[in-house]
């Protein structure tokens, strides 16, 4: 009989190494409404919006956010983006074993004029690419931008910018 | 072709005026509130044992009596100027006095009947003087003086 020994890594969190609650205050404040809209155009459902920002701060508090505001601003974002494409990825599993769970990403309710075939298109996307889209078509940064704010090279920002559009475009052209 | 996918971006935007509830909001605050450490301050206990330590030592220090000063009291005398030739004195001879024996302890020591018993004073008187017999703590008449 064969054994298998699973060795996991764990990277345990020590009360010193954590963010105290009043930078977590300060952090909520200055950027949980940027992050609520990116959450927002990333999932189109406001309860994984509010999820999403909550783990992200919940992140926030277990690693050192950086002082600098524009770097904490980035790692916030990554972190974000990171956090959805873990969902994004249960969500595949999840589907893949149970086809009667509903789709985990509805269109906000409050929104008459959505498009389900822009949403459709939208969240086919992966989640790097969404990103970029979001970042560069929706909220108009620079690919510069987005590509600090996602922590890549701007050849491959741009690089998910072409496919993605390209994607969306044969999408929606149907 | 990009403008327009764009603008068809914008205008299906999902956050357009959209923002985060108060309640929501709030509740999210309260989540992070706790599961964000407080600033811990590890010498605070340290500082309020040692202010109390010194507090009890100054106590003490003050509650101690000190002795009276005498008052008027006259400077101490200056010492001797030590003379240039040191004296050279005999050595005195050592004398150690030996115990006396167990023996003579209990002879030198008054017997307790003596202290407790009782005495009896009879006086007689004749015409040729008067004599007082003494009973010190036997049936005997013991004549001690007259």
């Amino acid at each position: 009989m064969a054994h298998t020994l699973i060795f996991e890594e764990r990277h345990d969190v020590t009360s010193d190494d954590r963010a105290p609650a009043e930078t977590i205050a300060q952090l909520f404040d200055a950027h949980h409404a940027r992050l609520y809209r990116l959450a927002l155009r990333l999932t189109w459902g406001d309860d994984d919006a509010r999820d999403l920002v909550q783990e992200c701060f919940l992140r926030a508090i277990e690693h050192r956010v950086p002082a600098d505001p524009e770097a904490a601003e980035r790692w916030l974002t990554r972190v974000l983006v990171n956090l959805c494409r873990d969902r994004a990825r249960r969500g595949v599993v999840r589907r893949a074993y149970d086809m009667t769970v509903a789709d985990a990403s509805p269109a906000p309710v409050n929104d008459p004029v959505v498009s389900a075939a822009v949403r459709d298109a939208v969240l086919a996307l992966p989640v790097k690419q969404r990103a970029v889209v979001v970042l560069h078509e929706i909220e108009g940064r620079t690919l510069q931008e987005v590509a600090a704010l996602l922590g890549i090279a701007a050849v491959t920002a741009r690089w998910h910018l072409h496919v993605a559009l390209r994607s969306l475009r044969k999408e929606l052209s149907r | 072709m990009k403008d327009d996918l764009r603008d068809l971006l914008r205008a299906n935007d999902p956050a357009r005026g959209r923002e985060m509830s108060a309640v929501e909001r709030a509740r999210i605050e309260a989540t992070l509130s706790a599961a964000a450490p407080r600033p811990s301050r590890p010498w605070a206990p340290i500082l309020a044992m040692g202010i109390v330590t010194a507090a009890l030592l100054i106590v003490g220090v003050f509650s101690i009596p000190r002795p009276a000063k005498v008052q008027g009291t006259s400077p101490a005398p200056a010492p001797e100027p030590v003379p240039a030739v040191a004296q050279v004195e005999p050595a005195r001879s050592v004398t150690t006095a030996s115990r006396p024996s167990r023996r003579r302890r209990a002879q030198a020591r008054p017997a307790a009947d003596d202290v407790t018993s009782a005495t009896t004073r009879i006086e007689f008187t004749a015409p040729e003087g008067t004599r007082i017999l003494w009973f010190v703590g036997s049936p005997d008449a013991k004549e001690l003086g007259s």
